[in-house]
């Protein structure tokens, strides 16, 4: 009788074990649960592959996030632990392609035959006991020297660089130093070489209007009291200036 | 709003999943999804199909709908020709249990349709850029 209910009570039983982990956190409790729920983290990371990334990768980091779900989950709050622990572990999985994803993506194949590169590398290493010369690998993959060329800059290419990287060999020059940025000056110079030009054509109200209003940045009613009008005026003369200068811009260009 | 849709019909037999997974992916690719997320549908809609199929040896067809929002997202739906016996539902449950949380976890809507207490299918809306 005690043989049955124990076989019988195989998912009941883990659930006393959650209820007592819950209670005492105790790390040996949470390791034997570990063990008893990494079929979890086996199916899940089973379902990943073929993604570019190693079966054994998936399962380790859908192991570790399963501890996580473990120590996190509380069994008072009534979810089954699968459903807690499932989207916890496709969650670190997403994080870990995410991580581990180039920024800059090659081609599939371009990827495989990285692949091949560097098993064919690694392979050469060892057995001539040296680094493999580009044309010992072209030979080992049947390509051609260039390809293999081709084949190393594109790894290269792929991945990004830090800013703060050294470009020289005293360590002294960072790679963001030497990277060149859109220079505002030039487009400043026509700007103002523009407004120069056509602030000529205008007669002495309007050019003391916009100076007053776009230089000193005084306000319409501001100027109005100053030159003895209304505020009206202004505001209409203003308009009419700037529609002006926009024409004569638009002409300009 | 324009919607599109795609129908299909294949045997519910494991072999027709590479059918399906070519399909889904090729819909959704039409629909604007990035690979990742293709291969995110693709994967929840195997896990529909085979959790349907496995219910009950007596489906004989699996009858699939796409219907594309291109500014919504994707409708999947994902049926069995005939009704499956709710108790059915219970066999194997661990395994499809966890099947169903691993759509929940990747789509952004899944829910059984059941129909007088029959499991008839699986809807599943996945939103762009979610």
């Amino acid at each position: 009788m005690s043989i049955q209910t124990s076989t019988k009570s195989g998912a009941e039983n883990l659930e006393i074990l959650l209820k007592e982990y819950c209670k005492t956190r105790d790390i040996e409790l949470r390791n034997l649960l570990v063990q008893k729920y990494l079929y979890i983290a086996e199916i899940i990371a089973k379902k990943f592959v073929n993604r570019g990334i190693d079966y054994d990768d998936l399962y380790q980091v859908a192991s570790l996030a399963l501890i996580k779900a473990l120590e996190r989950y509380d069994i008072n709050k009534g979810y089954k632990f699968s459903s807690f622990a499932t989207p916890t572990i496709i969650g670190e999985i997403k994080n870990y392609f995410r991580d581990k994803s180039r920024i800059i993506r090659l081609s599939r194949k371009e990827n495989e035959m990285l692949k091949k590169l560097d098993e064919a590398r690694t392979h050469l290493s060892a057995t001539l006991g040296r680094s493999p010369k580009p044309e010992e690998l072209a030979e080992y993959l049947d390509m051609t020297v260039e390809e293999v060329l081709e084949l190393m800059e594109s790894n290269q290419k792929a991945n990004p660089l830090s800013l703060d990287y050294y470009i020289d060999e005293d360590n002294e020059t960072e790679l963001s130093a030497v990277i060149g940025h859109e220079e505002d000056g030039y487009i400043n110079v026509e700007n103002r070489d523009f407004i120069d030009s056509i602030m000529d054509k205008l007669n002495d109200v309007e050019k003391k209007v916009i100076y007053e209003r776009f230089y000193n940045q005084r306000s319409q009613k501001d100027i109005a009291e100053e030159m003895g009008v209304s505020q009206m005026y202004i505001s209409r003369l203003e308009r009419k200036i700037l529609r002006k200068l926009k024409h004569m811009f638009k002409n300009s260009i | 709003m324009s919607m599109n849709s795609v129908y299909l019909k294949v045997p519910a037999k494991p072999e027709y999943m590479l059918v399906i997974r070519l399909t889904t992916s090729a819909v959704a690719s039409r629909a604007g999804f990035d690979v990742d997320e293709i291969e995110d549908i693709k994967m929840a809609v195997s896990e529909a199909g085979t959790f349907v199929m496995n219910q009950d040896k007596g489906v004989e067809w699996l009858e699939l709908t796409f219907k594309v929002d291109k500014e919504e997202g994707m409708w999947i739906d994902i049926f069995a020709s005939e009704s499956v016996h709710q108790e059915a539902l219970f066999s194997n449950r661990e395994q499809s249990e966890l099947s169903f949380y691993i759509m929940e976890s990747i789509m952004d809507q899944v829910e059984k349709a059941i129909d007088n207490g029959f499991l008839r299918g699986i809807k599943m809306y996945k939103k762009f850029g979610g």
